[in-house]
């Protein structure tokens, strides 16, 4: 029994070095859906972010406060809002879209909007004013000198889409909610974890762990490399 | 560089793409409660009769009481459940069509090997219960409106006692973590047979009360209603539902084995009387 | 075809606060201006209105002819303004030097002939492929003199050049204006030392208590040597500007 926690990891590693086929479509999911959500919402939001920081209107600030706090609901929340949303029942049950993919992908899209815009709305309110002047005095069209904008913070930008990336990649109660946690279809990484750590399987929950931190640490020095080593400019 | 960098997102989103598509076959949504799908019977049933159908069952496993609510909003399209009072409700309300009995298994009363209650080797389940009430031991319950808590809230009522004595704790989990909490509490629970087989190797509880009639606990199939709600794949959920009871099916169900045990039995011939 | 800057009832405030009030400022081309004026008397907000960068709380800025672009009206493409320190994108000098041009939408070959020229014409060269953000003060000022210079404007308003630049590099700065206005460009500078480069402009403008008054070089020689005094007593901070 003492040795329940080594044997596990060992098991575990076995399992995803034998290239266990059920694991690696539960990796798959996770990351399909995590990055076709990340992919779909960065854009948008990065523009909302932009908008708050340049122009100035009031109730500006209400607005922020709003998505900031947006950022700590917990995510059963929204999965189950969504949920009452997509059943049959609900306003919008004739998209026939509760349990699938597109489902969980709207739910994490839900979960790194309001994130996304904090953080870039952070991002570019740290950049300095002459940066825009510049771009416009220079012949750039509003929206031109806003993608020079986002250039210059792109560091900012690409961190506040790593946080939304890492809140919905390891997101359990929302996936769990509208995807219905389905074998080979809709069971995403944290689901999988709660699923098997219900069952007791503890080695299969260890290995799906041990991806996710994998993927926090490579994503992680990935971004730091690009970002050089954390001086300032 | 650049030319790396393009190569590498054009492949992450072709792959994102890949999986969302792929949505327009013949797919069966399976309600089912979360003991029978944590038993592994269903991976070794299904998986027959996709190949034979051409079809593609997804499987939702959620406690009885979701499960249900999952049918009466329509968003799946057959439920395996074992909860019969609450299915005959379902059923009389105007949700459920076609039920079938498939199989049954059986409740078994577990506990710690030194057992405060002197209950071990009965097979009342009702006077084991009151005897646990008796002596204020520990017992475990799901607590999640599950079929298992509603069997659990019925022995309980046969016995007389009110749940909420000294030891009664509700913990509102599934069946497996139950087991798991009873084990570290040294206390009693009521579960089914399969998850007790799944787990039973690395628990030190032991088998306590089992073979009671009262702790039967017979599974049943419905259709969910295709008058209520339109785009419901009640074709494939119907022939899903008739092969279950087919001969096949049935011979699959009675072959079943977790540790060399039988865990259910089909009973289609029989018919499923209410308690 | 000259082009013709023109001012009319011109009225800034901030809140409450009256900064200065302009009834009319003729600018043709080819003319050297040297805009003066006491710290916070407004020459900044005065050139990013004349720049379309701001806007006027009443009146406005014509530049004629016009030239419309699709997005805008109030920025005009052969105004350029210089901030008082220049901003540099965080790219390589080339990278910051080809911008406008690359906006502007030329070939690839050309935009890099044209820079190499910018680069040259600044004396650059030597730190074409450096980040630009490792340049010093006086580099900086030239980068975006180069930046400027490589969009041919016809008006360039230049903030304070030679702040913070030591005598030297003011004499080479003095030199590109020079150049810039033998070329025929109208060009504005504002500070308020007389220096290598105001020494090059014909008219001299006084911004003062909300108005601003124009001036022969004679009279404002003497004003610039107060100004001067002045100015020497303050701590340098008063120079860095955003
Ligand atoms: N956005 C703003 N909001 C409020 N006040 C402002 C704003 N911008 C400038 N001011 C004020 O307007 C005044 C003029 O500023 P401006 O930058 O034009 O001065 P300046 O003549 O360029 O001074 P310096 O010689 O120091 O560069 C200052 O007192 C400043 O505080
Ligand atoms: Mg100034």
């Amino acid at each position: 029994m003492d040795m329940s926690l080594l044997s596990t990891c060992k098991e575990a590693l076995a399992l995803l070095f034998n290239l266990d086929a059920e694991l690696w479509s539960i990796i798959g999911v996770s990351f399909r859906v995590s990055i076709m959500a990340i992919l779909l919402s960065a854009i948008p939001a990065i523009l909302v972010g932009f908008l708050l920081a340049i122009i100035d209107f009031p109730g500006r600030w209400v607005l922020i406060a709003v998505f900031n706090a947006l950022m700590s609901v917990p995510t059963v929340v929204i999965g189950l809002t969504l949920y009452l949303l997509l059943s049959r029942n609900g306003p919008f049950g004739e998209l026939h879209l509760l349990f699938s993919q597109p489902a969980m992908v709207i739910g994490q899209i839900l979960l790194c909007f309001p994130i996304l815009v904090c953080m870039s709305h952070a991002a570019f309110q740290g950049i300095d004013r002459r940066a825009w002047e510049t771009a416009r005095t220079l012949g750039a069209h509003c929206g031109r000198a806003a993608i020079t904008l986002a250039c210059e913070a792109r560091f900012a930008l690409l961190a506040a889409m790593l946080a939304g990336f890492s809140r919905i990649i390891s997101e359990v109660g929302c996936s769990m909610m509208v995807g219905g946690n389905i074998l080979g279809y809709s069971r995403n990484i944290p689901t999988a974890i709660a699923l098997e750590t219900s069952k007791g399987e503890f080695a299969q929950g260890i290995a799906l762990g041990l991806v996710l931190l994998l993927l926090a640490l490579v994503l992680n020095f990935a971004l730091a490399s690009v970002r050089g080593k954390g001086q300032l400019v | 560089m650049k030319k790396w960098i393009s190569c590498l997102s054009s492949i992450t989103l072709l792959f994102c793409l890949s999986l969302t598509v792929s949505a327009a076959e013949n797919i069966i949504r399976l309600a089912t409660t979360t003991s029978t799908y944590n038993s592994g019977l269903l991976d070794e049933l299904l998986p027959v009769f996709e190949q034979k159908y051409g079809a593609k069952i997804h499987v939702l496993s959620v406690g009885t009481g979701k499960a249900l609510r999952m049918g009466r909003d329509g968003d799946v399209d057959l439920l395996m459940t074992h909860a019969p009072a609450a299915e005959r409700t379902f059923i009389e309300q105007g949700h459920g069509i076609e039920a079938k009995s498939v199989m049954y298994n059986d409740f078994v009363v577990v506990g710690p090997s030194n057992d405060p209650a002197g209950i071990e080797g009965g097979s009342d389940a009702v006077s084991a219960l009151r005897a646990i009430a008796e002596s204020q031991s520990v017992f475990i319950s799901r607590g999640d409106d599950s079929g298992t808590h509603k069997k659990e809230l019925a022995l309980w009522k046969s016995a007389g006692v009110a749940a909420g004595f000294d030891g009664y704790k509700e913990i509102g989990q599934g069946m497996g973590k139950v087991l798991q909490v009873s084990d570290e509490l040294q206390g009693y629970t009521l579960t089914d047979r399969g998850t007790w087989l799944a787990y039973q190797h690395r628990l030190q509880l032991k088998m306590m009360v089992a073979g009671d009639e009262r702790l039967f606990n017979p599974y049943q199939v419905i259709l969910v209603n295709p008058a209520s709600y339109e785009g419901l794949n009640t074709e494939g959920a119907r022939a899903l539902a008739q092969w279950l009871v087919s001969a096949e099916g049935q011979t699959l169900i009675n072959n079943f084995r977790i540790n060399g045990e039988v865990l259910f039995h089909g009973s289609a011939q029989q018919v499923v009387t209410n308690q | 075809m000259g082009l013709e800057l023109n001012i009319d009832n011109l009225v800034k405030r901030f809140g409450t606060r009256e900064l200065f009030t302009i009834e009319k400022l003729r600018i043709t081309e080819g003319e050297s201006l040297h805009l003066k004026g006491e710290n916070g008397a407004g020459k900044t907000t005065l050139m990013k209105i004349m720049a379309g960068l701001e806007k006027p709380c009443s009146g406005k800025v014509m530049v004629t002819p016009k030239q419309r672009r699709w997005w805008s009206n109030r920025i005009h493409p052969d105004v350029i303004y210089l901030h008082q320190t220049p901003y540099v994108f965080m790219s390589t000098v080339i990278d910051n030097v080809a911008y406008g041009l690359k906006l502007r939408g030329g070939s690839r070959q050309e935009v890099k002939t044209k820079v190499q020229q910018a680069l040259v014409w600044a004396r650059l060269g030597h730190l074409a492929e450096h980040p630009a953000c490792s340049l010093s003060g006086g580099e900086r000022q030239r980068l975006a003199l180069a930046r400027a210079w490589i969009l041919a404007p016809r008006i360039l308003l230049l903030d304070e050049p030679t702040a913070n630049l030591d005598r030297h590099s003011v004499s080479t700065v003095a030199e590109l204006v020079r150049q810039l206005l033998e070329q025929g460009t109208t060009v504005m500078v504002s500070s308020h030392q007389s220096n290598r480069v105001t020494e090059l402009c014909t008219r001299h403008l006084l911004l003062e208590s909300g108005a601003l008054h124009e001036s022969s070089s004679l009279e404002s020689s003497s004003l610039e040597s107060v100004l001067y005094e002045v100015d020497t007593k303050m701590e340098p901070q008063h120079y860095v500007q955003h």
